[in-house]
């Protein structure tokens, strides 16, 4: 079963080779490519398996992109793209529904890794994104929201301080599953946060 | 009572004491001619310089010459004569008669009458007009005199006088018998001015008069005036001060914004290096990367693995440059982050295994992008050595933050440094440079491998 990849890239170059890494790997069809978030709006009709979005994209930003095509609900997932990995808005990405990131300094075995985990259930944090998901499930100290677990918040602190998920197993007496099901729920957790969010704005209207 | 050409003696005869009384104790003269006594125990005498009447009691002698009406300042020795009421002393020039029970000669103080005050205006003295007994005088009337005169016509000429006034003399003046006294200059304010009689011979309490005298400030003598002027001159102080503060805000804003405009030039520099050429760069990379995995010869792979380093290298060099000009960047915690990052990278591909310790709790403190650079590329070099060197297996990058000062280790468990090696090196000699720069510490040290610790002053 072929993994359908959709692309949102505006720099050419770069849409290039990701189109060559995704045509000569094995297991992975190149649905579609779009050069910008206005055209690549329909992205859903296309039902890619993944869809790699640049965050930075002119016009509507790819964090936008990714809010809209989210609401539209099916079962795409989402792999942000950015230049370093240590940007802000990557969080807001995952917030907004994306799944997972790569860097455009991956190289192509990263990419590709990245690509089969999302789809087969993972979600790669690393320690600057889970100090981010720490600091923000801190400040909403609301009684209907949800909060994290006792033992999600022990994954994301060692996560935060530079531990790899085999080493969080190990300190946590869990397995490197259980270590991954747990960030998967935390970024539910993230995603659902951010749609009570939304509602309640939408309730105070 | 005993009289000769020396004076007076007095011979007490139930002490036996003698005094002896002569010009010095106030007697008109030594040379005592005629001696009576009258009713009221007071002494005659008849000198050759005037009458003189003693009271034995006070002490006191009281004087009269010629001016007060007798024959002659001279008397003739032993010319007395004696009646029941009169005693008759004779002179050169006639007799004069005593009366033995005289009134008014040691009589009680009289009262001194202020009769004037007036004040200089141009070049002469003007009287002071006004109903109300008050003296008030405007600030440039301030030099006056004052007239008095004892209510006693009779020992007019007489009379000693004594004065003070209040707010300027601290005691009474004697004055003798003159009859007025001046002030000059006086300040404006209120005062009182008293006068009295001070004749030993008078009896009783001296009678004070006094007369309250104001000299009205003029508007630049005031109290409110100098209230106002303290008050002025202390708003002026405020106002230079508040200037000088203003234009060093001013200074301090104009210096910030001169630093912003540069922060937002490298910023908009970072973002469009970054935007097109790195993006672009990274796509060459990738595509190079995935060229290689196809090409089957030996050779051609070994070559396109070289493009792909060099590439490789040069991506991550951009990366760096543009991490350093983003001013977003500018905090310790992205160093921190950074550091952490980039020495994960460096060491993936390696045998060696990394471990990272990094404090739970980074403080927010800013730093700027030259700091960053220093740090980041000291830390680099270090972790540089590990990987080429050290031969170890494992390398342990510690961060920590307290005392307001950054504390990096960088520590291996390979071979340690040999000392030719260590301080010539040029890696060596830029850390120690970088350091130094920032004002931090770097410390070499050989146990079981290499450790070097960097310490950094924060803020």
């Amino acid at each position: 079963m072929d993994i359908s990849i959709s692309l949102v890239e505006d720099n050419k170059a770069f849409r290039e080779s990701l189109v060559q890494l995704i045509t000569s790997t094995e297991g992975f069809v190149l649905l579609t490519e779009y050069g910008n978030a206005e055209k690549a709006l329909q992205l859903s009709k296309d039902h890619p398996d993944i869809a790699i979005i640049d965050i930075e994209l002119p016009g509507m930003s790819g964090i936008d992109l990714i809010k809209k095509l989210q609401a539209e609900n099916n079962s795409t997932q989402y792999l942000v793209c950015s230049s370093y990995d240590d940007d802000d808005r990557i969080f807001s990405a995952l917030q907004a529904g994306a799944s997972g990131y790569i860097t455009k300094s991956s190289t192509s075995t990263q990419i590709i890794d990245a690509i089969k985990e999302l789809y087969n259930g993972g979600s790669p944090m690393s320690p600057y994104i889970a100090r981010r998901v720490i600091d923000s499930f801190q400040k909403k100290k609301n009684k209907d929201e949800l909060l994290l677990s006792d033992r999600e918040k022990e994954v994301l602190q060692l996560l935060s301080k530079g531990l790899l998920y085999k080493e969080i197993a190990e300190q946590l007496f869990i397995s490197y599953e259980t270590v991954k099901k747990h960030l998967k729920n935390i970024y539910q957790k993230l995603h659902v946060q951010n749609k009570v969010e939304a509602i309640n704005k939408f309730k105070l209207l | 009572m005993v009289f000769y050409h020396e004076g007076l003696a007095r011979w007490n005869i139930t002490s036996n004491a003698i005094e002896v009384f002569n010009e010095k104790q106030g007697l008109l003269s030594s040379s005592i001619y005629n001696i009576a006594k009258d009713d009221k125990n007071n002494i005659w005498f008849g000198t050759n310089s005037g009458l003189s009447v003693f009271n034995a009691d006070k002490k006191v002698f009281i004087n009269y010459t010629v001016n007060d009406g007798i024959q002659s300042n001279e008397f003739n020795g032993f010319a007395v004569c004696e009646t029941p009421r009169n005693i008759y002393f004779g002179g050169v020039a006639g007799f004069n008669i005593i009366s033995k029970n005289p009134a008014g000669i040691f009589k009680p103080f009289p009262y001194v009458a202020i009769s004037q005050v007036s004040y200089i205006s141009g070049n002469g003295y003007v009287p002071y007009q006004n109903a109300d007994g008050k003296i008030t005088l405007k600030n440039f009337q301030n030099n006056i005199i004052i007239n008095y005169a004892s209510l006693d016509f009779s020992t007019n000429h007489r009379t000693q006088y004594a004065y003070k006034m209040e707010g300027i003399d601290k005691t009474w003046i004697m004055n003798g018998s003159a009859n007025s006294v001046a002030y000059t200059n006086l300040g404006p304010g209120n005062y009182t001015f008293k006068v009295k009689a001070v004749n030993p011979e008078f009896t009783g309490e001296p009678k004070i008069t006094s007369l309250p005298i104001r000299i009205i400030p003029a508007w630049y003598q005031t109290v409110l005036f100098k209230i106002l002027v303290v008050l002025f001159s202390a708003f002026i102080i405020f106002m230079f001060i508040r200037m000088f503060f203003k234009a060093r805000l001013k200074q301090q804003r104009i210096a910030y914004e001169r630093q912003l405009a540069i922060q937002n030039e490298r910023q908009r520099i970072s973002a469009e290096i970054h935007d097109d050429i790195g993006a672009g760069l990274s796509g060459v990379r990738l595509l190079t990367e995935l060229t290689g995995k196809k090409i089957e010869n030996k050779e051609t792979q070994e070559e396109v693995n070289k493009i792909y380093s060099s590439i490789t290298d040069l991506s991550s060099k951009m990366r760096e440059v543009i991490w350093t000009l983003n001013s977003s960047n500018d905090t310790l915690e992205n160093l921190l982050l950074y550091i952490q990052r980039q020495a994960k990278q460096l060491l993936e591909n390696s045998n060696i295994k990394l471990s990272v310790s990094m404090p739970g709790n980074i403080p927010a403190i800013e730093m700027g992008s030259e700091k960053r650079t220093d740090i980041y590329l000291s830390v680099k070099e270090a972790l540089h050595n590990a990987l080429k060197h050290s031969g170890a297996e494992k390398v342990e990058l510690t961060f920590a933050a307290e005392n307001n000062r950054l504390y990096i280790t960088v520590r291996d468990n390979g071979k340690g440094i040999q000392s030719t090696q260590s301080n010539d090196g040029n890696g060596m000699l830029n850390m120690k440079k970088r350091m130094s720069r920032l004002g931090g510490i770097i410390d070499v040290k050989n146990d079981n491998g290499t450790t070097i610790q960097f310490y950094v002053p924060l803020k």
